[in-house]
């Protein structure tokens, strides 16, 4: 069954209930497992028994997803607006709290969009558009034939048409 | 408005949700640790069974989430009370009120009850 399309939208924004649910249910089961080692379990022990307290992870996990899904779906655009709204400012406090990761990402994104346009100008510039010369329709492509000058592969013959 | 059992623990558990978001802010876990201190592990047995019902609850309108960071630096979500929400944990309370007087009266009975036929 195809998606949705209001699901595929979600995706498109970067929303993921379920990845959601299980970071919350996952941070339950980690804070419960923290609380049982300072009063003294092993870790491994702790963590079973935050499991075993918690009860069917699954089908928690099952209804918390249909639940949420379903409030979702009916929200009007406003609420969904503001709901998007809240998450880029959650967003943004969260990038001005970590400054040296902002930069660098920040910094990865300039480098990368600026060699992608650097790229695609020269291609454009020489190989879509025509050339500054006088006769550009005349420019052609040569290639060698037979691998490089000095390498073992090809017969070495170098033919131009 | 009939009830049945499985509606009145349900309803139970929302309205010590209600009650427990009247304090503050808190993430799920730290509503299950309050509501599991002061009732003295009596009810929430299954620690897992607080998250349907806040979802089911933030559904309804009477709380909203947001994600913060907890104290340790971890991602969690947040839930506070909404101005529908107070309204029902005030109509909640109230109703659980006048059910324990009820049902106290019954269970209370020294001795067996009679009244002149009506």
């Amino acid at each position: 069954m195809a998606a949705p399309r209001w699901r595929r939208y979600l995706w498109l924004l970067g929303i993921d209930i379920a990845a959601d649910v299980d970071d919350e249910l996952r941070f339950h089961l980690e804070a419960k497992r923290d609380e049982l080692v300072t009063r003294g379990l092993a870790p491994d022990a702790a963590s079973q028994e935050a499991k075993r307290r918690f009860g069917d992870l699954r089908e928690v996990r099952r209804m918390c997803v249909q639940i949420e899904r379903d409030r979702v779906r009916k929200m009007d655009w406003k609420a969904r607006l503001a709901s998007w709204r809240q998450d880029t400012v959650y967003g943004a406090r969260q990038l001005r709290r970590n400054p040296a990761f902002t930069l660098t990402a920040i910094m990865s994104l300039a480098l990368g969009i600026g060699a992608n346009t650097a790229i695609f100008t020269l291609s454009d510039q020489i190989l879509l558009r025509l050339m500054p010369v006088e006769r550009p329709r005349e420019l052609v492509q040569l290639r060698v034939d037979g691998g490089h000058v000095g390498s073992q592969s090809g017969d070495g013959v170098h033919t131009f048409s | 408005m009939e009830r049945s059992s499985l509606d009145v623990i349900r309803g139970t558990l929302d309205v010590l949700i209600l009650k427990t978001l009247s304090w503050g802010a808190l993430h799920g876990y730290a509503i299950t640790d309050m509501i599991q201190r002061q009732t003295d592990d009596a009810i929430l047995v299954e620690e897992g069974a607080l998250y349907p019902a806040l979802y089911r609850m933030e559904a309804k309108g009477w709380i909203e989430s947001e994600w913060g960071l907890s104290d340790n630096n971890r991602r969690a979500k947040y839930y506070t009370l909404t101005a529908e929400g107070r309204r029902q944990l005030r109509v909640e309370k109230q109703t659980w009120e006048r059910y324990a007087e009820a049902v106290g009266k019954v269970l209370g009975a020294v001795r067996k009850p009679e009244w002149e036929k009506r």
